[in-house]
């Protein structure tokens, strides 16, 4: 090695500095590489955090927040108390994803429920899936239950208007430039009459932008 | 210049490593255990998982019946393949220097499309249609961002997708939808014949018949009658059974090495003019010239593995029907192969003739130095032939009308010549009245 590093030219000597240096530095590079560059932070629940461009949980909370918002400030609810003079009861049944994305129409429904809930004006009964481990308890009840605590059959709130709905995309894309349009329509129908007395629809358009080259 | 050889050695040493090996996963995959191929494939995981390690993971976990698994990894490599739209400078400078294997996969068109295939699949399975269904939808965006990005756009793989639409549509009562993508499997089938010797299957015509019929568009189901026969009509209490037969593995992509030579003559020197030059000396013979260096380079290859198995014949009861070809993925993979070729030679010429002139100024200098820089050139000279090895060769489709109730299938496996060269029994596949029963079945001979 000192024979090498002891050459004629100073270019060479240089050259050759260089290349010691750079397989010093292998491991260090390698490990530098293979390091784990992971970082967790907590954020808040309600906090925007957009990554790939697809729908998210923002999306899921906006959309049922402002899509019910609407639905409850319109006249059928009046109508209803007129009527009936009783809160509706409505119960949020099927949402079809007609999108190109895997949404979780759980979460969305999720917080369709949540909405008229919180919102005091009407009363949500369980859908059709919630149902049956609820009567399979009650079932139970019966049999294995203290008597004093029993729950009874046929005891169960009648929905008066169903929520029914799809979430649709359409999807433009040119080079790296993409605009996902999603749009969301939701039916309250009575449940006795069929008819539909109220529909609602929430648009959101995204727009994601990829370069053509980074360093 | 001479600077640049540490680097060269550093990246040789990178591009050296390796995660899982290929004869590995397709041992258990061949005994009936792929969920010992998805263990091993899960031990062998690379520190940054890539495209095709996520590939093979979906594929091995969707046979070992881990379909949510199969899923996640098929979609990390789909979301890896949309990030890999935005080049990396420095990686596409790196590897013109060192190697193609240094530039981000970013996955054939045909291997993108297949993995909604599979990803439809396993929703099947899970009794998910209507994710299914968004596998369709984004299949369907994906060839129209295609034919968009490319006014030559081969249609490869794209038919079949089409195909799988209009069938997955079809079968959750999507009558519209469904007639769209037979149309456009129609199309995209004849597009792509030509070269991928697949004829559009007579299914396709009949279900053309079918939903005009049903949705009552007169004048298209006069015209789609009188091109493809009557409309069939469904026997009550039957059901359909829909199987695919994949047959073999896809191509392998090999290495190969090639020799061009330098002539004292060449003006080396002006990398860009004396490159297409060099190429049109491939295979070349010279009797009398004064050489003045023979550049080596390895290129990618790829060779036809047609397996044993040629075609399906499946039995049910007194019923029989053979199968159809419905991609032909090694064809695919040739074809897109050798259109890629011609830019890979030029690339990788010219990073031969970049390390030949480094080794030629380092040798100048001194001879130690020389020899280092050609092996630092020999050892990072290595093709790219990164793919979706675990795929099959061929794709078959059996459709079939079927009394309700539980069936046994009978499986005869054919060879080239159509003789029946192996056989399996799938006891209890279910028809339900009116449904429609999807499956996939693999053989590895």
């Amino acid at each position: 090695m000192d024979q090498i590093l002891t050459c004629r030219s100073v270019q060479y000597r240089l050259s050759s500095c260089a290349l010691l240096i750079g397989i010093m530095a292998i491991p260090i590079i390698i490990s530098i590489g293979c390091s784990s560059s992971k970082q967790v932070t907590r954020v808040d629940a309600a906090t925007t955090i957009d990554l790939s461009g697809r729908w998210n949980d923002t999306d899921s909370r906006m959309v049922a927040d402002e899509i019910i918002g609407d639905c409850l400030s319109h006249a059928w609810i009046i109508n209803h108390m007129s009527d009936a003079s009783a809160k509706p009861v409505v119960i949020v049944g099927g949402i079809r994803n007609k999108s190109m994305e895997h949404i979780a129409v759980g979460t969305f429904i999720a917080d369709i429920e949540r909405a008229f809930i919180n919102s005091g004006k009407v009363r949500t009964v369980s859908s059709a899936s919630e149902r049956g481990e609820i009567r399979e308890e009650r079932a139970e009840q019966g049999e294995f239950a203290a008597i004093e605590t029993i729950k009874r059959m046929g005891r169960e709130l009648g929905a008066d208007y169903m929520m029914t709905g799809e979430i649709n995309t359409i999807e433009d894309r040119e080079g790296g430039d993409q605009v996902v349009f999603y749009q969301t329509d939701l039916t309250l129908t009575n449940i006795e009459t069929n008819e539909k007395i109220w529909i609602g629809q929430k648009k959101i358009k995204k727009f994601i932008g990829r370069k053509k080259y980074k360093m | 210049m001479i600077k640049t050889l540490p680097l060269l050695l550093i990246i040789s040493l990178m591009i050296g490593c390796g995660g899982y090996k290929f004869q590995e996963v397709i041992e258990p995959l061949e005994i009936g255990k792929p969920e010992a191929a998805y263990t091993y494939l899960q031990k062998h995981a690379q520190k940054k998982h890539d495209i095709p390690y996520q590939f093979e993971l979906g594929l091995v976990a969707h046979y070992a019946n881990l379909f949510p698994e199969s899923n996640a990894a098929l979609d990390v490599a789909g979301d890896i393949a949309e990030d890999r739209y935005t080049k990396s400078v420095l990686k596409e400078v790196g590897s013109l220097g060192t190697s193609d294997k240094l530039r981000p996969y970013s996955a054939t068109r045909y291997e993108r499309l297949l993995s909604h295939y599979y990803r439809a699949l396993n929703y099947v399975y899970l009794n998910q249609l209507d994710g299914a269904l968004v596998e369709c939808r984004r299949a369907t965006n994906l060839i129209n961002y295609f034919k968009g990005e490319d006014e030559d756009y081969n249609f490869f793989g794209a038919a079949f997708l089409a195909h799988l639409s209009g069938m997955l549509f079809e079968a959750t009562g999507e009558w519209n939808d469904a007639l769209i993508s037979y149309k456009q499997a129609a199309e995209y089938y004849q597009n792509a014949e030509e070269k991928t010797g697949v004829e559009m299957p007579d299914d396709i015509g009949s279900a053309l018949v079918r939903l005009t019929h049903k949705l009552g568009f007169t004048d298209e189901f006069e015209r789609y009658r009188v091109q493809y026969g009557e409309p069939i009509e469904q026997r009550e209490n039957t059901g359909e059974l829909i199987l695919f037969y994949e047959s073999g593995y896809v191509s392998q992509k090999g290495e190969e090495a090639l020799m061009f030579p330098i002539l004292k003559t060449d003006k080396v020197e002006e990398a860009e003019k004396f490159v297409p030059t060099l190429m049109g000396r491939e295979g070349a013979v010279y009797e009398e010239v004064e050489l003045e260096y023979l550049l080596r380079i390895a290129m990618p290859t790829i060779r036809s593995n047609r397996p044993r198995f040629a075609g399906l014949r499946v039995a049910v009861g007194e019923d029989q029907k053979i199968g159809v070809l419905v991609e032909d993925v090694e064809n695919i993979a040739i074809e897109t192969f050798d259109a890629q070729r011609p830019v890979i030679l030029l690339r990788t010429l010219l990073r031969a003739l970049g390390k030949y002139l480094l080794y030629r100024e380092a040798n100048k200098q001194h001879k130690a130095l020389g020899v280092l820089a050609n092996l630092a050139g020999v050892v990072t000279e290595q093709a790219d032939t990164r793919s979706w090895q675990t795929l099959p060769n061929k794709i078959f489709m059996v459709r079939m009308l079927l009394p309700t109730g539980a069936h046994t299938l009978n499986l005869s496996f054919l060879g080239a010549n159509g003789q029946v060269s192996g056989s399996h029994s799938v006891p209890d596949i279910k028809i339900y009245p009116n449904q429609i029963t999807f499956l996939n079945y693999r053989t590895y001979e």
